[in-house]
This record gives C-alpha cells, sequence and structure tokens, in this order.
C-alpha cells in the first residue's frame, strides 16, 4: 500500500465480485461442477443437432424389437440418411452421359457404387448380412450441412417406399437439372425396418447376399450407445431430450420462485412493521404445508402440462427466497455503507445499483442456485410417479420409472438416467456450495 | 407457555382450514368427475346413499348416468331422485358443498371411497403403520448416522475425516431416492439376494424402503451438524469451559453438542415434511401399501373423497408436528421468547 502511494498511484480495488470470482477459481470442485454443468446444458441445448448427427436416431424413433437392446447394438434410423459423400464424387465420373449436367439418376447411381464399395470390405462384390450390420460408419460419416430445404422434402416424403428411392435436391434453378453447386445439398430419403428386414426386401435372387445390382442404397444402421428401450428407442437421444426438460423445469421454476420470493421478501423488508409482520408470519405458516400433495392434485385436475408443472414447483419454492431477501433488504438499507455513500453525494440510483443490489444478490444468487436441484428432483419425483411430464415428451424422472420396470433385464436403462440425473444434481450442490463460499466468506463454515 | 402452545394451536387450525377449503376447491375444477368416469368397474359408491357422495360431487341434471353393475339399488332413472344437490352444476359448487363436507369432518368422518366398498379412514388405517414405521425408521437412521458423523468432521475440521465425511454427504444429497433404491433393489435383492425386492411382509422388508428414504435425510443433517459445531465450538462459553479444566469429551457432550445441535432439531420440521412426501415415491419403488402408495392411486383415479382424506391427514400430522417442533425448539433455546 505505502509502496504504491510513493508510486503516486492509487491500488487498485477490486469489486465483489472480482473477489468472489478468485475465490471460486481455488475451488476445483465447483469449477469441475461447473464445467460439467455447462456442458450438460450444451448438449441438452443441442438435442436436434445430437439426434442428428450424434446419435442418428430421434426420440421417438421406435424399431421392432420387443427386448430392449444393451448398450453397443446397432439399429437402422428410421427417418433418413444423408448422401453423404455427395462432395466425395467426382463431377467426371457422376456426370455418365457427359451432357454438361448431372441428372438426381445419376447422382444417385455413383453415391450407391462409392457406398457400396465402402461397405463390401471382402470386396467379394456383394454385400452379406455382417458387412451391412457391422459397416463402419465413419465410412459414411455425414456430411454437417442439411438445408431446410432438404429437410422439408425428407419429412414430406417420409413414406417413401425402398424399392423407389427418390433423390430430393435442392433445386436452385427449379430447371429439374443439378448445377455442379447444387449437389452438395442432396438428401437421399429412405424409409427402413430392420437390417435384416432390409436385407430380406432387396434381395430379390434370395442368395442371403446383397449384389451390386440389388443395392439401392440402404440406411445405415447407428449404434445405440446407451442402449435402446423395448421399443427400441434409443437411449442416449432419449436421455439428452430428458435433459432438455429436466434442466428445463428446473430453471424456469427457479425462476418463478426468484421472483415471487424477491417481491415478497423485499415487500416486507420495505415496508417494515405491521405489513412485515404478517407476510412473514404467513410464511412461516406456509413452510410446514405438504405442498407436494396440492402439486400432485393440481397436475391430476388440471392436466400434466408442463408449463403448469413448473409454475406450481415455483410457487411452493420462494419461501427460503423472501426470507433471505427480506433478511437482505432489512440488514443493507440501515448500514454505514449506505449511509457513507449519502455523505459523499452519492446519489440514490447510484447507491441501489452500486451498493444495494450487488450486495444483496449474492447470496440470492447462492440460493437460487441450490433451488435448481431441489426442483429438478421434485419434477423427477413427480414424473416417476406418472403425474409429470406426459409421453411423448420425457424426463430424467420419466426414464428413471420406465426404466425401473425392466432393470432385472435391462439394468442400462436405469442406470445411465440416473447416472444423469445424480451427476447434474451433485454439479448444481458443489457449484451452489463453492458460489456461496466464494460471495460470503463469512458464511463459509471453516 | 400456555398462551403460547394455545396461540400455535389456532394458528395450526387455521392452516388446516385453508388447506382443506383449498384442496376441496382444486378437487371442484376437475373437468371429469368420477361418477361420470365409467372406466373403473365400482362407481357404486357414487351413488350410494352416503353423506358425502352427492353433496360432494354434483350430478349434473339431465346427465344420464350408465348403468352401474353389481348395484341393487341403482336405477338409471333415478337421477331425477338424488334431491335438491343433484343439480348443483360443475362451476358453483358454493359454500352448500364446503359446510357439508365441514360438517362431515366435523361428525369425525371422511366420506366414502368413491372407488372401493371402504370408507375413507378404513383404507387411511390400513396404510398408516407402514407409512408411520418406515417415516419413523428412516427419522431414526437419519439421526443415527447424520448426527455422529456431523460431529466427528465439524469436531476434525480440515482434516481427511472431514474431507472424506463431507464428500459422502455431499453424494448423499446429490443421489435422489429414485436413484438409490432402485440401486439398491438392483444390489442387494436381485444381486445379493438379502432382501425381497417389493412387498413388506416382515421388518426385514422396511429396511432398504427406510435407508432409500433416510440416507438423504442422513447426509443432510451430517451438514448441518457440522455447521452447527463449527459456529458453536469457537464461542468464548467454550473456551471458558476448556479453561475450566474440562476434559474435550465433557466440553462436547455437555457444552458444544446442545448448540451444535440446534439447526438439527429446527430442521425436524421440515424434514418431517419432506420425510412424508418422499415416502410416497418410496411406497411406489418398493410397492408398499402405506398412504402414499394410497394417494397416488387415488389422485389418477380420481378418488376425490380419498385424495381429500389423504391430504386432510397429511395435513394435520404435519401442523401438529410443527408445533411440537415449535415447543420444543423454546425449551432448548433460551433465547427463543414464547410471547414472540
Amino acid at each position: 500500500m505505502a509502496d504504491s502511494n510513493t508510486h503516486g498511484e492509487l491500488e487498485k480495488g477490486s469489486s465483489l465480485w472480482a473477489d468472489a470470482f478468485q475465490r471460486l477459481r481455488k475451488n476445483r470442485a465447483a469449477l469441475i461442477s461447473g464445467a460439467i454443468l455447462i456442458l450438460i446444458a450444451l448438449t441438452a441445448l443441442l438435442y436436434e443437432v445430437v439426434s442428428q448427427y450424434g446419435t442418428g436416431f430421434m426420440m421417438e424413433e421406435q424399431h421392432t424389437w420387443v427386448v430392449p437392446k444393451p448398450p453397443g447394438a446397432r439399429s437402422v434410423p428410421s427417418h433418413f440418411y444423408e448422401l453423404s459423400q455427395a462432395g466425395l464424387l467426382s463431377w467426371e465420373n457422376t456426370d455418365s452421359n457427359k451432357d454438361g449436367f448431372v441428372e438426381p439418376r445419376e447422382i444417385v447411381d455413383a453415391y450407391r457404387s462409392l457406398e457400396f464399395s465402402n461397405l463390401d470390405l471382402d470386396k467379394s462384390g456383394a454385400l452379406s448380412y455382417d458387412e451391412y450390420v457391422d459397416a463402419p460408419l465413419s465410412r459414411v460419416s455425414p456430411n454437417k450441412f442439411i438445408p431446410d430445404c432438404a429437410r422439408w422434402a425428407m419429412i414430406k416424403r417420409s413414406m417413401a417406399p425402398i424399392e423407389d428411392p427418390t433423390v430430393f435436391a435442392c433445386d436452385a434453378g427449379a430447371d429439374n437439372l443439378m448445377q455442379p453447386k447444387e449437389t452438395g445439398k442432396l438428401v437421399e430419403l429412405v424409409s427402413s425396418g430392420e437390417a435384416q428386414e432390409m436385407i430380406n426386401r432387396v434381395d430379390k435372387d434370395s442368395d442371403g447376399l446383397i449384389s451390386k445390382a440389388e443395392y439401392v442404397g440402404l440406411p445405415m444402421p447407428r449404434t445405440h450407445i446407451l442402449g435402446s428401450d423395448k421399443l427400441g428407442r434409443d437411449l442416449l437421444t432419449r436421455t439428452v431430450y430428458g435433459a432438455r426438460i429436466s434442466l428445463a423445469v428446473g430453471l424456469l421454476a427457479t425462476l418463478v420462485s426468484f421472483m415471487i420470493g424477491v417481491t415478497w421478501g423485499a415487500t416486507a423488508g420495505f415496508l417494515g412493521g405491521k405489513v412485515d409482520n404478517i407476510m412473514m408470519r404467513l410464511v412461516d405458516i406456509l413452510y410446514g404445508l405438504p405442498f407436494m400433495f396440492l402439486v400432485i392434485l393440481l397436475m391430476v385436475v388440471f392436466g400434466q402440462k408442463i408449463y403448469l408443472l413448473f409454475l406450481a414447483l415455483g410457487a411452493i419454492q420462494w419461501l427460503t427466497m423472501a426470507r433471505i431477501v427480506r433478511g437482505q433488504v432489512i440488514s443493507l438499507k440501515n448500514q454505514e455503507f449506505v449511509e457513507a455513500a449519502e455523505t459523499i453525494g452519492v446519489s440514490n440510483s447510484g447507491i441501489i445499483f452500486k451498493h444495494l443490489i450487488p450486495n444483496a444478490l449474492g447470496p440470492i444468487i447462492v440460493y437460487a442456485t441450490l433451488t435448481v436441484p431441489a426442483v429438478m428432483l421434485e419434477e423427477a419425483f413427480l414424473s416417476f410417479l406418472g403425474l409429470g411430464v406426459q409421453a411423448p415428451q420425457t424426463s430424467w424422472g420419466a426414464l428413471i420409472s420406465e426404466g425401473r420396470q425392466l432393470m432385472e433385464t435391462s439394468p442400462w436403462l436405469i442406470i445411465w438416467p440416473s447416472v444423469a440425473l445424480a451427476a447434474t444434481l451433485l454439479s448444481l450442490n458443489f457449484l451452489g456450495d463453492g458460489l456461496r463460499d466464494a460471495l460470503d466468506p463469512q458464511l463459509r463454515k471453516d | 407457555m400456555t398462551r403460547f402452545i394455545l396461540r400455535r394451536l389456532l394458528a395450526s387450525i387455521a392452516v388446516l382450514l385453508v388447506i382443506i377449503t383449498l384442496s376441496l376447491w382444486l378437487t371442484r375444477q376437475a373437468p371429469s368427475n368420477p361418477c361420470l368416469k365409467e372406466r373403473e368397474a365400482n362407481t357404486c359408491a357414487c351413488v350410494k346413499d352416503n353423506f358425502l357422495d352427492r353433496p360432494v360431487f354434483p350430478v349434473y341434471s339431465g346427465e344420464v348416468l350408465s348403468p352401474v353393475q353389481n348395484c341393487s339399488f341403482w336405477k338409471p332413472d333415478s337421477v331425477v331422485n338424488l334431491g335438491p344437490v343433484s343439480i348443483i352444476g360443475p362451476g358453483e359448487w358454493g359454500e352448500t358443498q364446503y359446510f357439508l363436507y365441514l360438517g362431515t369432518l366435523a361428525s369425525g368422518s371422511l366420506g366414502q371411497s368413491m372407488k372401493t366398498d371402504l370408507t375413507v379412514i378404513e383404507t387411511l388405517k390400513s396404510g398408516l403403520p407402514y407409512t408411520i414405521q418406515l417415516g419413523f425408521q428412516a427419522l431414526l437412521i437419519s439421526l443415527l448416522l447424520g448426527i455422529p458423523a456431523g460431529l466427528l468432521a465439524g469436531l476434525r475440521q480440515n482434516t481427511m475425516v472431514d474431507y472424506s465425511t463431507m464428500s459422502v454427504a455431499m453424494v448423499g444429497v446429490s443421489v435422489p431416492s429414485i436413484v438409490l433404491g432402485p440401486l439398491m433393489i438392483m444390489l442387494f435383492s436381485l444381486r445379493l439376494g438379502w432382501f425381497s425386492a417389493v412387498g413388506w411382509e416382515s421388518f426385514s422388508d422396511s429396511i432398504l424402503p427406510s435407508f432409500t428414504l433416510g440416507l438423504y435425510y442422513a447426509a443432510y443433517v451430517a451438514r448441518l451438524t457440522r455447521g452447527g459445531m463449527l459456529e458453536v465450538i469457537r464461542k468464548d462459553y467454550i473456551r471458558t469451559a476448556r479453561a475450566k479444566g474440562l476434559t474435550e469429551t465433557m466440553v462436547v457432550m455437555r457444552h458444544a453438542l446442545k448448540g451444535a445441535l440446534l439447526p438439527v432439531v429446527s430442521y425436524l420440521g421440515p424434514a418431517t415434511a419432506a420425510l412424508l412426501t418422499g415416502s410416497v415415491v418410496v411406497e411406489e419403488i418398493f410397492s408398499l401399501p402405506g398412504i402414499g402408495t394410497h394417494f397416488v392411486r387415488s389422485a389418477l383415479n380420481r378418488d376425490y373423497n380419498l385424495v381429500l382424506g389423504t391430504i386432510i391427514l397429511y395435513s394435520t400430522i404435519l401442523v401438529f408436528l410443527n408445533m411440537i417442533v415449535d415447543v420444543l425448539y423454546t425449551l432448548i433455546d433460551p433465547r427463543v421468547s414464547y410471547d414472540d
């Protein structure tokens, strides 16, 4: 201090938040938790991308299986696949009749021949069942680009029979001919069943092999990384989708509780006196009530709508928030640093924004962070009882509930959603604890 | 003291009234009437000459109920004979039904289940022992595991003992019972075969459910106790006790323990509420015939009399337990006055 003064400089003060961030950075558990949470949240946010390019399956996509498949088993995605290697085809080879234009038919042929040679591992000129099912997916890795127009065409033609594969192109010139620059947008759609069924259908001479002439561009089997449920739905895809619902309910319900709690607590704290007394007594009374039962009743009576779920869960979580905010408001409004700020002429808005809010925000944020796992837990309970989110939507609680029924024979169905839920709750709790230690060192119990 | 208890008693009754009104109002908003929903076999109870059924559940006049099987006294045309109450529309349930229901409650009845031949009280009576035993054992587990663990961690602060205990506790509060329960079934019932997976025949069947329910709260209690211990152990009166030359054991047992357990005592109220709520899930996991199972089933079946009865029972238990905890708190902590 003295040293810096001799140089005529003021020591640079650090704000509460910079200070807190410094402390948080030293807390390795909280940092790792934060990273895990960001990863989970990003995955949940990008569900569409994950399902299309990662797992290859869609959330509700069913397969003709009566028993759940273990992790690592494969199914043929039924929705679509891309002419992913169109970019690898040379223009000259594709344009087989050399008229300077590539017609859809030519692209299909060229693509199939490339795909076929990729699949035909032993170069026997015919695909066996094993070659088809165990096709190394890296060789047909998808092109990371599906234009919206092609997607629309896929959806419209999703029922196209396999014998008549049709190419839908983003024919920008609408001349029914493909320009070289349009080929990258090609998407082919084939409806499918399971691999064997697929082979049986195209194997016209019934020798159990698909010859090059028979090969019509089969959809590629994809791996169920975490297995599939008894309807053949991919567990990883559903877990990622469940993350989206579980996290959304957790965050939105916390937001609801945040708004009610801050309003209620701040009003009570500001007004003080009799109003404060009545308002806080009401909170005391509400504390011991079995709210979950009222929420269950609410869900049954008004139907299991998802907005109702987070409204109801938020409406029962605001009590502690109200108490914290009230305490903060009361202790802050009479404190010396506020008086000091007044005496040196800081404006009212300056006091509120520079002094009151940053000081009150810490505990509020900490409590909000700890509310998220509490709400997620309640959502999981409700969904587990069959009273939360409804099919076709799903959440981790609902997945655990489904998995429980088959846990003897297919333990992966309950293990992975459970791991996801427990890891998220653990990370949220660690992060909340870390934030508390960082923002409020006095509260720290050591 | 008597005035304090009296005042808390009055407040508790007021809270109960609010709960009853709220849940009664909620069931009246339901779009479907259990008597008009003919999916379930036994709707006999709906038209029984029962004091509660008719007034509480409006039968819309002019609407012909489909015939109920095995119900000798039911004739399809008797809908007009159900009396004046039968023409109360869905939107105007009003004070008539409300006071009729309160009157029934005052007479010591919770009415008839709308789906079975049992009364609500009979149904609840069959489930209550399981739920109470489960809750009590879980509470015992949480206190017996949580308090020693918390004390140990607090006394050995910032040592390996502290870190490992608190890490376990952190995992404990983060692994929900819907994860822990099936996991324990998979390990102890299916793999090792030590316990039966579902049902409740003997005491050994209650062990897994009790641990599933209790471990979360044990972890929470451990965290609370550690926090309380750390707060107390630096107080002046502890230093005085040590200065007097008391042994460490005496200091902890006689002086620190009481203060350290205050947060745990004040948590007992919310914990009981949470244990009851949690027992709904645990009963579902282990297929126990407790009240929670009845509640979920009745809510899904729209057996509103049973739903109301369960909510009233739970609320009564909770409100009065909270009152007892409050009184206990004033006894342990002399700083809290009765006249507040």
